[in-house]
């Protein structure tokens, strides 16, 4: 029989429950037509790819990231490397002399804690390397702002909301904490065109190909990005090579059937984060006595959303990062179910980064899945970074415990949270594997499940992808080393070295591709 | 002759009613309104040239603002030779006197400082709180921008924020002078304004509401605060504070009668005013109990389309049961908003129309019926599709209302569809259901 491709000596970890050895995988028609060993060769014909024993794996699922905002990315500047205030300016200098048309200049990945001062900047620096273009720069986690004097002006914010800083001489510096940076992001999408959106489109799924990912569950719209995103992005689906699976960040289901969505939310915030000191804890934050973070829920209108939601059949996806979050939603969750009862709901809750083992039981029992980011981990977590800061030593050990949720049984879908951070699975595996607190730590194995079969089970696609099976869709991705076996900390040194979506070869690393 | 500048809502200064800022350098127009907004004051010299050029040295910056000072007076000297202006009280400083100028930012503060002090005067403050409104046509000056100018900006931000929260307090205090008069409507056109600054301002949502419930329009005081809840939702992730959720509860719970024109309206059941005339028009309910069902019923009305032209109302989108006239409410709101959003020139009788409607306290529900039913005959649409997203939560005298369209319309221009969740009860929708089960054009389809 003649297929498309036959992917001859790999090692093929199909990621599948009874999975045989198999060295062999045949691809026809953008279908896995068989997978097996050497008889095959006896029995198809077709182009051949030798893999000298290199790993096969279903190509990755990446379920929860933000795809616009990632596009946007592409024509913004990443401060994620600035070590001070004037690499900042320094950077945006730059930029301008590259792209001296760019009618806004929009900068993100801005921690405090990185810059030598532990400060944001201020409009009047801004001012001083860019005074005639509207200038915004978002925190790391999107919760503070700062904006030069000129976008001040087009913003046209009003004075009057309270979110606005001024300096000891009653001048504005330009910062805009938490919901008033909210308004800012909006002025900011409606000033930028739909061209400039999207401009970043072919460099992201680019990039996303060279990281194996197939499949990404997008996050759209809601209060941090903007619900012209939703549309936005449907209207790119044909020119986007791999699935996006659309969640869109609204309680109003209205929106969602219109565009027959079977999902709902994603990054509806419950709270906030830990960063911002709103995500709800138990305990005050380590560096901020007193306060426990902010719910932007009561039960009764958690409980309307959802169970009008579960009722028209919409899986449900909500934000709970803090312990107090996490509570009061299970409670909604177990109050909707048990007054109607649904097998199979899939409902969600992303990030889930404080629970408590009551809390994993409780998720377990109801039977949700997590949306959960690994690499939070690796840029979170370091000495005096920004869990050990907010929430102190001894309790930053407790986040993200992915060894008491995998032995509770809970599915775990793998997700990088990109833009914030970025997709690449398998620095996901290795933040999983390696997580600084050894008792969280899960096997290679557990953690590629995250973006494989989980990731399926998640989006409800467990029965076409997620897994090498004959009949599946032929998303499957070529990596240059075994992981299973390199060494844990090595993991992140394991590349993609080809990726196949539908059956077709859309990504081969070539020699001295840096990742 | 008065030099007059008008800095709010944008940027002009006239001099014996011509323009004299298109004459005048961006530096220049700054400094003139600074020395206006400062008129009978010495204004240092030293101080103006570091707004304007802070980063240049002091002798360019002072050679700098010698040469806009020049400028201005050339311009103020070609309108007006026989006043100086621009004086020089000292050789370090200059100033402008103070009966040569006026400008709507002074004049605001003082109709502010006034109406403070008149405390017990209640036409002396209302005339204050009046004129300073009237005054107000937008942000201090809105439109006006100089890129290089961080300490103007500086200065320019401070008093736009000042005047802003000047603004709020004045607008509500306005408001607040006129429902103590019993004056909803014209207390509610005021809040409007400050809606419009500030569109997500909850203290001012909270008194628009009590405006609302107020006047006897209860229907209208919840349809406000779910589309606030809706918008903070959408844009800010948040609820309504807890004042307002708990004002929301209390209205809910408020017996109709508590509501000072409801129990005053006739029931149109027993009213013999409809006329029955043979229906040409479509009427199409969904209706299941299961969850398959459901989500079914909500593509299928998403998909109806009609023809380009038809002006799609959506009401009851969101779950929870709704009070009295609530439905149409939503209508009269869906109404205003097509006008505002498709800036459609409308004929005025129909504003004036659909304002009568938001305050539906002093009519009775035939009238109100009858208006509104005239209205949407009225409108710039070849079709009208009202879709009731869950029929199951509709108040029964929108539901009467729906009834009344699909009978008294003449035309076939409108359309009636939705959703009926059999999971809840809706008694009046199920007589509604049977009134209209044989109906040619009616058509209830259970999924």
């Amino acid at each position: 029989m003649n297929v498309d491709y036959i992917l001859t000596n790999g090692h093929i970890l199909s990621m599948a429950e009874n999975q045989d050895n198999a060295e062999i995988v045949v691809l026809n028609r953008g279908s896995i037509e068989a997978i097996g060993g050497q008889e095959l060769l006896d029995k198809y014909e077709g182009k051949i790819i030798d893999l000298n024993g290199k790993t096969v794996l279903p190509g990755f699922y990446d379920s929860h990231m933000h795809l616009v905002s990632t596009f946007l990315s592409e024509v913004a500047i990443s401060f994620e490397n600035a070590s001070c205030i004037q690499d900042i300016l320094d950077m945006i200098s730059e930029y301008r002399r590259t792209f001296p048309d760019r009618k806004i200049i929009y900068g993100r990945r801005l921690s405090e804690f990185q810059l030598k001062e532990r400060r944001m900047p201020t409009k009047q620096e801004l001012d001083k390397v860019a005074a005639n273009v509207p200038v915004i720069i978002s925190s790391i986690e999107f919760h503070t702002v700062v904006l030069n004097s000129y976008a001040l002006h087009i913003f046209g914010i009003p004075f009057t909301i309270p979110y606005f800083e001024k300096d000891a001489d009653n001048r504005f510096t330009g910062r805009i904490r938490n919901r008033g940076s909210f308004i800012a992001r909006r002025k900011m999408f409606e000033l930028l065109s739909d061209e400039m959106h999207i401009a970043g489109r072919d460099q992201v799924v680019k990039r996303l190909l060279k990281k194996g990912v197939t499949t990404v569950t997008a996050v759209e719209g809601g209060s941090l990005f903007h619900e012209k995103h939703v549309p936005l992005l449907m209207d790119q689906m044909k020119q986007i090579p791999i699935d996006v699976n659309l969640f869109y960040s609204t309680v109003e289901t209205n929106q969602v059937m219109q565009y027959k969505l079977p999902r709902i939310g994603g990054d509806i915030f419950l709270d906030g984060s830990f960063r911002s000191h709103n995500a709800a804890v138990f305990e005050s934050y380590e560096d901020l006595k007193g306060h426990k973070g902010t719910l932007f829920f009561n039960h009764s209108e958690l409980k309307e959303f959802i169970q009008y939601a579960h009722e028209l059949g919409l899986q449900i996806g909500v934000h709970a990062v803090g312990g107090r979050g996490i509570e009061l939603l299970l409670d909604v969750y177990e109050a909707v179910l048990k007054e109607r009862p649904k097998e199979d709901h899939r409902h969600r809750i992303e990030h889930f980064e404080l629970p408590n083992d009551n809390q994993i039981k409780r998720a377990a029992d109801l039977g949700l899945v997590l949306a959960m980011h690994p690499t939070y981990e690796l840029f979170f977590r370091g000495d005096g970074d920004m869990y050990d800061t907010r929430l102190g030593k001894q309790r930053s050990l407790r986040t993200n415990p992915f060894r008491k949720i995998m032995d509770s049984g809970i599915v775990v879908a793998g997700s990088s949270d990109s833009d914030i951070m970025p997709s690449d699975p398998i620095l996901g595996v290795h933040a999983a594997v390696n997580h600084p607190n050894k008792a969280s730590q899960i096997t290679v194995y557990e953690a590629l499940k995250m973006y494989t079969v989980n990731g399926a089970y998640a989006s409800f696609e467990e029965k076409e992808k997620g897994t090498l099976e004959r009949g599946k869709k032929a998303d499957l991705i070529v990596l240059n080393q075994d992981i299973m076996t390199v060494l844990p900390e090595k993991i992140r040194e394991v590349e993609v070295a080809m990726t196949f979506k539908n059956g077709q070869l859309l990504y081969t690393r070539v020699k001295g591709d840096s990742q | 002759m008065i030099m007059r500048g008008d800095f709010l809502g944008g940027f002009k200064i006239t001099l014996n009613g011509k323009e004299i800022s298109n004459l005048i350098s961006e530096k220049g127009n700054g400094i003139l309104c600074y020395l206006m907004l400062h008129a009978g004051q010495r204004v240092q010299r030293k101080y103006l040239s570091g707004l304007m050029w802070d980063q240049y040295t002091q002798k360019s910056a002072s050679g700098n603002l010698r040469y806009a000072l020049w400028q201005i007076r050339k311009v103020l000297r070609s309108h007006c030779p026989e006043i100086e202006y621009l004086t020089t009280p000292t050789k370090s400083t200059l100033e402008i006197p103070l009966i040569y100028v006026q400008t709507d930012v002074n004049e605001y503060n003082q109709w502010t400082q006034k109406w403070k002090l008149s405390k017990d005067e209640t036409t002396q403050r209302m005339l204050c709180l009046k004129s300073a409104s009237g005054l107000y046509k937008g942000h201090f000056l809105e439109g006006f921008y100089i890129y290089d100018v961080p300490l103007f900006s500086d200065w320019l931000f401070n008093n736009r924020e000042n005047l802003q929260r000047m603004y709020l307090e004045n607008q509500m205090r306005l408001a607040e002078e006129l429902g103590e008069m019993n004056d909803y409507k014209r207390a509610l056109k005021e809040l409007e304004k400050l809606s419009k600054l500030d569109d997500l301002n909850e203290e001012v949502h909270w008194h628009m509401i009590h405006c609302h419930l107020k006047s006897g329009n209860r229907a209208a005081a919840v349809n406000l605060y779910r589309e606030l809840k809706r918008r903070l939702r959408q844009e800010l992730g948040i609820s309504p504070s807890a004042d307002l959720q708990e004002l929301y509860q209390s209205m809910l719970k408020m017996d109709h009668h508590q509501t000072s024109k409801e129990e005053d309206r006739p029931d149109l059941a027993t009213t013999q005013h409809i006329t029955w005339e043979q229906p040409q028009r479509s009427m199409l309910f969904y209706q299941s109990k299961t969850t398959t069902g459901i989500q079914m019923m909500n593509q299928a009305l998403h998909q109806l389309t009609y023809t380009p032209d038809t002006l799609v109302l959506n009401i009851c989108a969101s779950p929870g049961k709704r009070i009295q006239y609530e439905g149409i409410y939503e209508i009269v709101d869906g109404l205003k908003k097509h006008y505002v959003e498709t800036t459609s020139e409308a004929p005025l009788c129909h504003y004036e129309e659909l304002d009568d409607l938001t305050f539906m306290s002093g009519l009775d529900q035939y009238q109100i019926f009858n208006r509104l039913t005239s209205l949407l005959s009225n409108l710039d649409r070849e079709v009208v599709c009202i879709k009731v997203w869950n029929i199951h939560f509709m108040d029964e005298r929108s539901i009467d209302f729906l009834s009344f369209l699909y009978r008294r319309y003449n035309g076939q221009r409108v359309v009636i569809c939705g959703i009926y969740d059999e999971n809840w009860h809706n008694q009046r929708y199920l007589h509604f259901k049977k009134a209209f089960l044989n109906e040619t054009n009616a058509m209830f389809k259970e999924y």
